[in-house]
């Protein structure tokens, strides 16, 4: 995933990073994701 | 970005008390970074009696510049948008000078319990001390001489985020939730993107005409820049399901 933000400042991957969770956790609250393990640290797929 | 996103990135210069409308002046705090702008900005609503929105970090002479700047006008409410360290622990300190009652958002919360094995990279940027004397929930209202100011209740980047209605001038003080010149930072544990999305849902079809947001400048075409900021988002996440039908991944780490 990482080509989603392409040419991002340095300063704001960290906060990229969190924002690619967001989304997942969302998707995963639709039961369009799944994920094994938690947070930054987890998997994910498509459900 | 989006190119369907009209941001306006003209910084606002810090350091004066600049008028903006006949009931609306900003005050922007000499806090800079890639994640504030150029900034804080503290609006003081009404005139003679007034209210302050956002006070900022409250580090030392922050809270006594903004005072000298109102020249002897009078603190009625402080009202906060939402508990991250750039826009609420000022208000503790403009209270201890003014005794003016913090009102607005309630005491910070997260959308979910963190994970034992995460520390979230912005977690630091969380006031937890934050405790207002008048909590607000939606509709709720603090009046001054010719002004109203509404609660409305817009979670996500935070869960307790409050954004603020002034029907005197069809604006709304939109915090961190909308912002012209950059689009909002939703961080898991503490904010939550189903949130965020609705929220966004929810202020469409409102009649504010303009946002005045906690940095930057205003968004002038209020139901444009929701529609792309929905817009965007919807193609972010098109984008990660995209991503993931290629197999399992991990979020990077940069």
């Amino acid at each position: 995933m990482k080509r989603l933000y392409v040419g991002l400042a340095p300063a704001l991957k960290g906060a990229a990073g969190l924002s690619v969770l967001a989304h997942l956790e969302d998707l995963g609250e639709r039961g369009l994701v799944r994920a094994e393990g938690v947070g930054l640290a987890g998997t994910f797929m498509l459900a | 970005m989006s190119d369907d996103i009209p941001f306006d990135r003209t910084p606002p210069k810090p350091g004066a008390l600049e008028t903006l409308s006949p009931l609306v002046r900003r005050f922007v705090i000499d806090n800079p970074s890639p994640f504030t702008f150029t900034g804080t900005c503290c609006y003081v609503v009404g005139h003679g009696r007034v209210a302050v929105i956002d006070p900022g970090p409250g580090r030392d002479g922050e809270a006594e510049a903004l005072l000298a700047a109102l020249d002897g006008e009078e603190v009625s409410r402080i009202l906060v948008t939402h508990t991250h360290r750039d826009h609420s622990p000022g208000a503790r300190r403009l209270q201890a000078l003014t005794g003016a009652r913090i009102a607005g958002c309630a005491p910070h919360w997260s959308a979910r319990a963190a994970a034992d094995s995460e520390a979230s990279a912005l977690d630091a940027s969380a006031d937890r001390d934050h405790a207002p004397d008048q909590p607000m929930a939606e509709g709720d209202a603090i009046e001054g001489n010719g002004w109203r100011l509404e609660a409305v209740e817009t979670p996500g980047h935070t869960m307790n985020h409050l954004c603020f209605a002034l029907p005197q001038e069809e604006t709304l003080f939109s915090g961190d939730h909308v912002m012209a010149w950059s689009t909002s930072i939703v961080a898991p544990p503490d904010g939550s993107m189903g949130a965020y999305m609705d929220s966004l849902e929810r202020l469409r079809g409102r009649s504010e005409r303009i946002y005045r947001p906690g940095h930057g400048g205003p968004v002038m075409d209020p139901d444009r820049f929701l529609r792309g900021l929905l817009g965007h988002r919807r193609m972010r996440e098109a984008s990660i399901l995209a991503a993931l039908k290629e197999g399992p991944s991990t979020i990077p780490r940069w």
